[in-house]
């Protein structure tokens, strides 16, 4: 009895070739589900890329537009100061010339 | 004995403070006016050391012939410092910060060319020029006038010839400075 049963429950459990066409199809669909993850990691990195691209570009954008604003501010103050700068020579030359005058 | 001898190490202590004053490079200190800041009607107060001058020269428009004037002078300049302040009514600074800066620049290497004093319009006007060798390092002018109190530092290799090429440019006046032979 047992070892009838024990056959029985070998016959069953034994391999079994699953045949040519399984075979293909699980070989067909193990590739196409690793490029699908590969163009999910792709589009991730691209993505990521992309944003870092982006806050780099305005990073710099904002650092050369306050440089930018800093060096007019600086030409601005700089030909102020040569004018006040001139105009006190003049004030300081006109005395001198009056002074040889009398 | 030990009184006169604090007293005299006090007295070196003093004269070894005032040298210490006059900055080789042309540079003054200036007093803090920021009293007449509030009381005055406009106000110029520029600050600019030698990394802002260089920032500044490079936006001076070279094809602009004013411009690129300043930019040749600019280009030896370690500093530029204007206080300016014009009142409504009359006023007399502070003796201590006109003294502050006549004590700095009667500093060995500092030279008075231009001291002009008129009681009529009640205006003083004092040019100095720090002077190492033949070039101009440093040019300071304090002008008191009725209305208006001015201190200009400019600190560095003033270019005479070049501040005569600018002459009658963006207002700065005919100064008749002579070539350097």
């Amino acid at each position: 009895m047992t070892e009838q049963l024990e056959e029985a429950l070998r016959r069953s459990l034994r391999a079994d070739d699953p045949g040519e066409l399984f075979t293909r199809r699980v070989m067909q669909r193990l590739p196409r589900e690793n490029h699908a993850a590969a163009r999910r990691w792709l589009a991730w990195a691209t993505g990521l890329a992309a944003s870092l691209l982006l806050v780099f570009g305005i990073r710099q954008q904002v650092l050369e537009q306050r440089e930018q604003a800093a060096g007019l501010r600086a030409k601005q103050e700089l030909l102020e100061a040569l004018r006040v700068t001139s105009g006190k020579l003049d004030l300081a030359y006109q005395a001198v010339d009056k002074e040889n005058e009398t | 004995m030990n009184t006169r001898i604090s007293k005299l190490l006090a007295i070196a202590t003093l004269l070894a403070a005032g040298p210490a004053w006059a900055d080789p490079s042309g540079k003054i200190r200036l007093p803090d006016l920021a009293a007449l800041e509030a009381k005055a009607s406009e106000t110029v107060e520029v600050t600019l050391d030698a990394a802002l001058l260089g920032m500044a020269s490079r936006y001076l428009d070279a094809k602009n012939p004013e411009e690129a004037g300043v930019r040749e002078i600019v280009s030896g300049l370690q500093g530029v410092y204007v206080r300016s302040y014009t009142f409504d009514e009359p006023f007399t600074p502070q003796k201590a910060d006109v003294d502050m800066v006549r004590s700095q620049l009667t500093a060995p290497g500092w030279s008075r060319i231009v001291g002009a004093r008129s009681r009529k319009d009640n205006t003083n006007v004092e040019v100095y020029v720090m002077l190492s060798g033949q070039q101009a390092m440093g040019l300071a002018v304090l002008a008191i006038e009725p209305k208006e109190f001015t201190i200009v530092n400019i600190v560095g290799a003033i270019d005479l010839e070049r501040l005569h090429r600018l002459e009658g440019q963006l207002g700065v006046p005919k100064l008749g400075i002579a070539k350097q032979p």
